[in-house]
Order: structure tokens, then sequence, then C-alpha cells
């Protein structure tokens, strides 16, 4: 079942992201006004994206499977309801993708979280401030740990599957929100920067940091994708014989 | 009037503040360190709880 092409992919990952942290902490200069704070920006942007990456594939997965749930129902409507191999092996690699995406995304934001605390310290005097981005951050983190703390406690797959696709849309419009926060009101926090905003060599370190964290994030959820498999095998399994 | 003096008098002595973040390399380190925390310790995690070979 394991793929050559898997631990390769989070070595390549892996090797790039030192590159790129050591070229962004020791090669490229210090901000005009931030100085070498503005290094922290190296890590906080790519995990920003990533996290948006994830949590948003996880969204498109959960509505797929969504979206499969009414075709069965209208099939059965129809009187020609699906047969359990029909959609079952797209449903169950979708609930897997979800699975390993939300949680890959919600770590993400955490360490976001983190970072972005440190970075405020010395920039804005405070560790924390309820900051529209902040605020809308913290309830994406909050929204989407709730996600998974509501498939740990299912313990049947199915209904795990459909439940937690129906919330993760829903939890999917904070990601948006959070984004868009800059914009909508008014932040502290400075609103999305172009690549000509900035010197060449830092618009360099980011775009490695990020492309870096895709491929070491990526090779997290194809391990978490595995386990998910695992625990719906385990959960679908039939009950062992009772012992005469 | 005294206490106003004072203030205008230390204020004028005080170096113009060049308005830059100075320092905060003790920042930066923490900030790459929680980062490489959690992506180590979210691997070892996904290590401990993989599935055994020959298992379901």
């Amino acid at each position: 079942m394991k793929s050559w092409w898997e631990h390769p992919i989070g070595l390549i990952g892996l090797v790039m992201l030192l590159g790129a942290q050591y070229y962004g902490l020791f090669v490229t200069p210090a901000d005009a006004m931030m100085g070498d704070v503005a290094r922290i920006l190296y890590v906080h942007v790519p995990s920003a994206w990533n996290g948006f990456l994830w949590l948003g594939i996880a969204c498109l997965c959960a509505i797929a499977y969504l979206l499969s749930d009414l075709v069965a129902f209208a099939a059965a409507i129809l009187g020609k309801p699906l047969g359990p191999g029909a959609l079952g092996l797209v449903r169950r690699y979708l609930d897997h993708t979800l699975a390993a995406t939300i949680e890959v995304g919600t770590l993400l934001v955490l360490v976001l979280t983190m970072q972005g605390s440190i970075f405020a310290k010395p920039t804005w005097g405070v560790w924390w401030t309820w900051d529209p981005r902040l605020t809308s951050t913290a309830v994406m983190l909050f929204t989407f740990v709730g996600v998974l703390v509501m498939r740990a406690i299912i313990p049947r797959a199915q209904v795990r599957a459909s439940l937690s696709a129906a919330v993760t849309v829903m939890a999917a419009v904070t990601i948006p929100i959070t984004y868009l926060s800059v914009r909508i009101w008014r932040s502290m926090h400075q609103i999305q920067t172009g690549g000509t905003d900035i010197d060449g060599s830092m618009y360099t370190a980011w775009m490695v940091n990020f492309f870096a964290l895709i491929l070491v994030t990526l090779w997290m959820v194809i391990r978490r994708w595995r386990i998910a498999k695992a625990t719906w095998d385990a959960d679908e399994a039939p009950p062992l014989p009772e012992v005469a | 009037m005294d206490d106003v003096e004072t203030n205008t008098q230390t204020l004028l002595e005080e170096p113009a503040s060049s308005g830059v973040v100075q320092g905060g390399w003790g920042y930066v380190w923490a900030a790459y360190g929680v980062t490489w925390l959690f992506l180590i310790g979210y691997a070892l995690l996904l290590f401990v709880r993989s599935p055994r070979r020959g298992g379901s």
C-alpha cells in the first residue's frame, strides 16, 4: 500500500524547509521598520497559506461527500438504490482526505496563532489583543478543533463521515472571514503584501518556505490518510464471534 | 509648573526613537522553535499512530 514517493516528498520538503529557513534567517536583509523580528514572517505567512490550503481542501471534500449523500438519496427515491460499491470507495476516500486535511490544517492554524502571538509582542507591545484578524483566527481554530473533537467521539464510521462533512462546511465559513478580516474591519494586522512590495530575497524566502511546507504537510496528510483508512476499516469490521 | 518643565527637559534629553524595532532575535528563535516543535511532534505522533504492517 505504501507508495515509493511518499517519504521522498517529505524528505525533499524537509531539506527545502531547512534551506529556506537558513536563507530567511541569515541571508535576507533585516526589514527597514521591523528589523530582524520580520524574519518570523518567513514561517508565519507560509503557515497561514498552508493552513488555508488544507482546510480549503477539507471543505471541498466535505461538499463532495454531502453531494454523494444527495445522489444516493435521489437514487433511492427513484427506486434505483445504489449498491454499496457504487460510491462507497469514493465516499470513503473523501472522508479519509477530510480527516487528514482538517487535522493538518488545524495544526498549522495553531502554529500560526502562536507565531503571531510571538510576533505581536515586539511589534505591537502585547502578546494578544482582540483585533479582528486575531479574533477571527482564534474562532477558526476553535471551530475546527470542535470538528476534530466531534470526529473523535462518534464511533460509527458512516455517521461520523456524514456529520463531520456537514459540520466542516459550516466551519469553513470562518476561512474567508479570517482571510478578509483585515479588509472588512479596521485591523492592526497588516493587509496582504504582494511580491512587488518587498525585497526580492525576502520574497524568495517566503515562497520557498511556502512550497517546502506544502511538501512536508503533504507527507503528513498522506500518513494521516492511512491512519483514517485503518480506523474506518476497524470501525466497519464485523464483530468477532463469541467464544462458546 | 515645575513638573511640566522637568518632563519637557526629560523629553528633550532622550534620544529620538528611530521607529525601528531593535533586537528581537529571542522572539525569532522562539517562533522558529515553536514551529519545529509542533512539526516534529506531530510527525512523531503520526508514526506512533500509524497502522501496523499486515494489520487492518
